[in-house]
């Protein structure tokens, strides 16, 4: 489990390490239980050193979840780590980076 | 040039009707119509996604269609027992993309794979036989090589001469030209028009490269998105006002934006 | 004739939780041939891609297939050779598509398509197993000389 800060009736998650297949289904399932309640939710990835596609996959389906659902949601601290993949996958002007 | 042209009965060597296929839940190929005749190179063009594979897999008969015939040699394949595909395989070969040596075997080995898995021959008529290719694939003296050692256009060769081996009068070429410098390119084209030539073949090219289609096709099948374009002679392609067709044509590039909304889309979509 | 020096191998176990170390050493193995840190991260992303769709598509999730990854250098090409020893793998999984065309988890091979230069699939005719090989051209100065990897840097 990652560690989340609560402020504002908002809900932001840190990510760190590695956030590939090895821990990616706990990370989506955390994410999306946050979604649920109905809190908006920034993804903090500073400490992110890398992220495969099914990390990328993740933060796509929570983004797409909120805006159905109009919760906000962003992503905060990309670093280029993170970014990397995010333009490789053409992501980089679809989710909201903050 | 085409014998098929030459007489006016033309024999069929491959007949489809309203192929419709599917992978998944999505369907790739809808309702394809058009046929191979004896003697021909026909080539299948298409670009990224437009389901040519698709099509190679279900000509050969690796995949069941939805949907519609496949007659191969006027023999129908679609439903056809893995006995009745066995023994019409055997008048067919196929050079895979990527050549698909296998890196456990010297080149010898591979080419002759096919007369072990087919026939009973003894091992002379195997070797004389696997010779014969290699020197019409202009690979002779590398029999004992490993497909390691061989330069992409090698083992492209290579595979060649092992979907020839068998002497097949349908041949299937996927993709000859990917990964492969324009030069090696080139003289992979002429191999395939030398085959034509001097083996009687029905040939059928799976292949993105427009140069290479209008330089070795009697006639081509455009395909998009799973839709026949247009199906005819070289002339009549270029001559095709159809903007997929000039697409390919001109070599225009894919569109490099992406609207966010409908990748979000696709990307979630269950 | 291509001269290819073997640089190393690469054997696990197909386990998410193998795919940190395999990066690792993978990192290890690469950094003798001094390719620019840019492409080093873009190969890295690429190759755990592959072993991701060998541990999801070859072995659907079993945990206790073996995994071999071959790295090859020769003529400013690495080559890596992924052999698992699953079914036989269709290889329209590993097709790419373009983002146009993506359908839901297909971001993997398209990131593995963007790195690398080529790909080819060799499903073994006889037993188990499939090869997928995969090249990368590195230019003199160990950058690469084609595509993908020069779009990370903010």
């Amino acid at each position: 489990m990652f560690p989340t800060i609560e402020k504002d009736g908002k809900t932001t998650i840190c990510l760190e390490g590695e956030v590939d297949l090895a821990v990616s289904p706990q990370t989506r399932r955390q994410i999306l239980d946050i979604l649920y309640t109905g809190k908006g939710l920034t993804v903090q990835l500073a400490k992110v050193d890398y992220i495969d596609s099914s990390g990328v996959a993740c933060l796509v389906e929570a983004y797409q979840y909120a805006r159905k659902h109009s919760i906000s949601f962003d992503l905060e601290g990309v670093n280029p780590a993170v970014m990397r993949v995010l333009k490789l996958a053409k992501l980089d002007a679809v989710l909201p980076i903050r | 040039m085409n014998p098929a042209s030459q007489n006016g009965a033309v024999e069929k060597v491959i007949e489809v009707e309203n192929l419709v296929a599917s992978y998944r839940e999505r369907t790739i190929l809808k309702g394809l119509t058009f046929d191979v005749r004896h003697g021909e190179i026909m080539v299948i063009m298409g670009g990224s996604g437009s389901g040519k594979t698709t099509l190679l897999r279900n000509l050969l008969g690796l995949m069941e269609p939805d949907e519609g015939s496949i007659r191969v040699f006027g023999r129908e394949i679609v439903g056809a027992s893995p006995s009745e595909m066995r023994e019409l395989r055997k008048r067919m070969g196929v050079s895979f993309q990527g050549g698909a040596l296998f890196g456990s075997m010297t080149l010898a080995e591979n080419v002759q794979l096919p007369l072990r898995e087919h026939t009973k021959l003894d091992e002379e008529t195997i070797r004389i036989m696997t010779r014969l290719k290699l020197e019409f694939v202009d690979l002779s003296g590398y029999e004992d090589l490993m497909p390691s050692e061989l330069s992409g256009g090698m083992v492209k060769r290579g595979a060649l001469a092992r979907a020839i081996v068998m002497d097949p009068k349908l041949l299937f070429f996927d993709e000859p030209s990917s990964g492969l410098d324009p030069v090696v390119s080139a003289e992979l084209d002429q191999l395939i028009l030398d085959l034509r030539q001097a083996m009687d073949m029905s040939i059928v090219v799976v292949t993105h490269d427009m140069a290479s289609a209008l330089k070795i096709a009697d006639r081509i099948t455009v395909i998009d998105r799973g839709n026949l374009v247009i199906s005819g002679t070289v002339d009549e392609v270029q001559n095709c006002p159809d903007e997929r067709v000039q697409n390919l044509l001109h070599r225009r590039p894919r569109k490099a934006s992406v609207d966010a909304e409908e990748y979000l889309r696709r990307l979630t979509q269950a | 004739m291509s001269e290819e020096e073997h640089l190393g191998r690469i054997s696990f176990k197909s386990r998410p939780e193998e795919l940190c170390g395999v990066r690792r050493q993978l990192k290890n193995l690469l950094s003798t041939k001094d390719c620019q840190c840019e492409t080093l991260e873009c190969i890295i992303i690429a190759i755990n891609e592959a072993c991701m769709n060998v541990i999801e598509h070859a072995y659907h999730g079993r945990c206790d297939g073996d995994i071999v990854l071959d790295v090859f250098y020769g003529d400013r090409k690495l080559v890596f050779r992924l052999t698992d020893y699953a079914d036989h793998v269709d290889p329209v999984v590993l097709r790419p598509k373009e983002l146009n065309h993506l359908e839901p988890g297909g971001l993997g091979v398209y990131l593995l398509d963007e790195i690398m230069d080529e790909m080819r699939f060799m499903p073994c005719l006889h037993g188990e197993g499939n090869i997928l090989e995969m090249k990368k051209c590195l230019d003199d100065n160990g950058s690469p000389m084609h595509r993908g990897c020069d779009q990370g840097q903010e």
